[in-house]
């Protein structure tokens, strides 16, 4: 605390006038106040502490037998019981499997999802279509060269016959042909068996028709519907 | 050591304890009641209010004892606790009946009005009317001065302001008082 002296003299070295002003205290006050408010304010605290976070004097020691009590009236096996007996005594099994070590593997942790991308050249496509267009031009080629090739042989041919045949060489096969076709003819006589070119008179048809039953010969009639029948026998 | 202030450390330390708690805590409210009210008074003037900021005050020391350290003087601790409730209180008055921060001083000055014994016309009222018009800090640095004969470093501990800065105010509230006594 600053002496009174050094204030005064501070307080008149900025203002006189104010430095000679009375510093009675003008404020009332009774004589008790401050008697009592010792008392009082005790007697104010102890009522805020009973108001303001006021906990009922065995709160802390019965809280966790009281918690378990509560535990227990919240029995799920109880309340089955008392709804369904025949549930509550049947096996509580899980039925599904889980490969063991599930959940030791087991990542929370969402995979981040990539985002597709689509390249605007398809090499897939471009390979289908490549290929076909090779096939396709294998296919026109080869059609193509085998074309020239047998019209190129048809007309070697023709050269060739005209050309690389002589007139004597033709001339020899031409009597080949003829010597087997004279030998043939000698080996086997021409009897009216092999004979083809058999000549048939009026007798012979007779005779031939005499052994086939008329009956038959009157079916083929009928069938292939001649209106010109004569008995021949 | 200050013996203030070993007198002090002791009674902190028999508030910590269970059984000496409320008489440790009476031996302090005794030896600094009358100071922190009157800090309190001059800055409410009401007695009404006073009290209530008093015992606000008080209640928190309550709580607040327990954590108390004793790198500031209790004294000091307890001066910053009633200037800040005091504050508070006229902050919280002034919302509760729309007034403005011009009018304050007005607000106060008509609390003076309504005081026993109060005469306009004697020395001791006019200072007083005069201290309503200062600002705020101004008004406080005047009283811790004036009549609590605080000094400056005490006074930067409590509001936490330069002695400087302490100085200046003081010096300022002083014209302005001057000023007003000169001219009414």
């Amino acid at each position: 605390m600053n002496s009174s002296k050094t204030i005064l003299s501070e307080t008149q070295a900025i203002s006189q006038a104010v430095a000679n002003l009375p510093k009675t205290n003008p404020f009332t006050l009774s004589h008790e106040y401050f008697e009592f408010f010792s008392i009082n304010l005790l007697r104010t605290i102890q009522q805020y502490e009973q108001k303001a976070l006021n906990t009922p004097g065995n709160y802390f020691s019965t809280f966790p037998s009281k918690l378990l009590e509560k535990i227990k009236e919240d029995n799920s096996t109880a309340e089955l019981e008392d709804l369904s007996p025949m549930l509550a005594g049947m096996q509580k099994q899980n039925p599904f499997y889980v490969s063991e070590n599930y959940f030791a593997t087991f990542n929370a942790t969402p995979k981040k999802e990539q985002a597709i991308i689509r390249s605007v050249f398809s090499y897939k496509r471009i390979i289908r279509y490549a290929a076909a267009a090779c096939i396709t031009g294998l296919l026109i080629i080869s059609y193509t060269y085998n074309q020239h090739n047998t019209t190129t042989s048809l007309a070697a041919l023709q050269r060739n016959s005209a050309s690389d045949l002589s007139l004597e060489s033709i001339i020899g096969y031409l009597d080949q042909v003829d010597d087997v076709k004279d030998d043939n003819e000698s080996d086997t006589p021409i009897t009216a068996e092999n004979n083809l070119l058999v000549d048939i008179n009026q007798e012979t048809i007779r005779q031939v028709l005499q052994e086939i039953p008329e009956s038959d010969i009157k079916q083929f009639i009928d069938q292939t519907g001649s209106t010109e029948y004569k008995s021949l026998n | 050591m200050n013996p203030q202030h070993s007198e002090d450390e002791e009674l902190v330390a028999l508030f910590k304890e269970p059984k000496t708690k409320e008489s440790a805590f009476t031996s302090i409210v005794k030896k600094y009641q009358e100071r922190i009210y009157w800090q309190i008074r001059r800055l409410v003037i009401n007695h009404e209010d006073a009290n209530d900021v008093m015992q606000n005050v008080f209640i928190k020391a309550w709580n607040g004892l327990d954590n108390f350290r004793a790198e500031s003087q209790l004294f000091t601790w307890l001066y910053r606790i009633a200037v800040n409730e005091s504050l508070s209180y006229l902050d919280q008055q002034k919302k509760r009946s729309n007034i403005s921060i011009d009018d304050s001083g007005l607000h106060l000055e008509e609390k003076l009005h309504s005081e026993k014994d109060f005469d306009s016309n004697k020395a001791v009222w006019k200072l007083q009317l005069a201290i309503q018009q200062l600002p705020e800090k101004q008004r406080i640095v005047f009283n811790l001065r004036y009549f609590e004969e605080m000094g400056y470093e005490e006074m930067s501990q409590i509001l936490e302001t330069s002695v400087g800065a302490l100085k200046a105010s003081y010096h300022h509230a002083v014209k302005k008082i001057e000023d007003y006594i000169l001219n009414h």
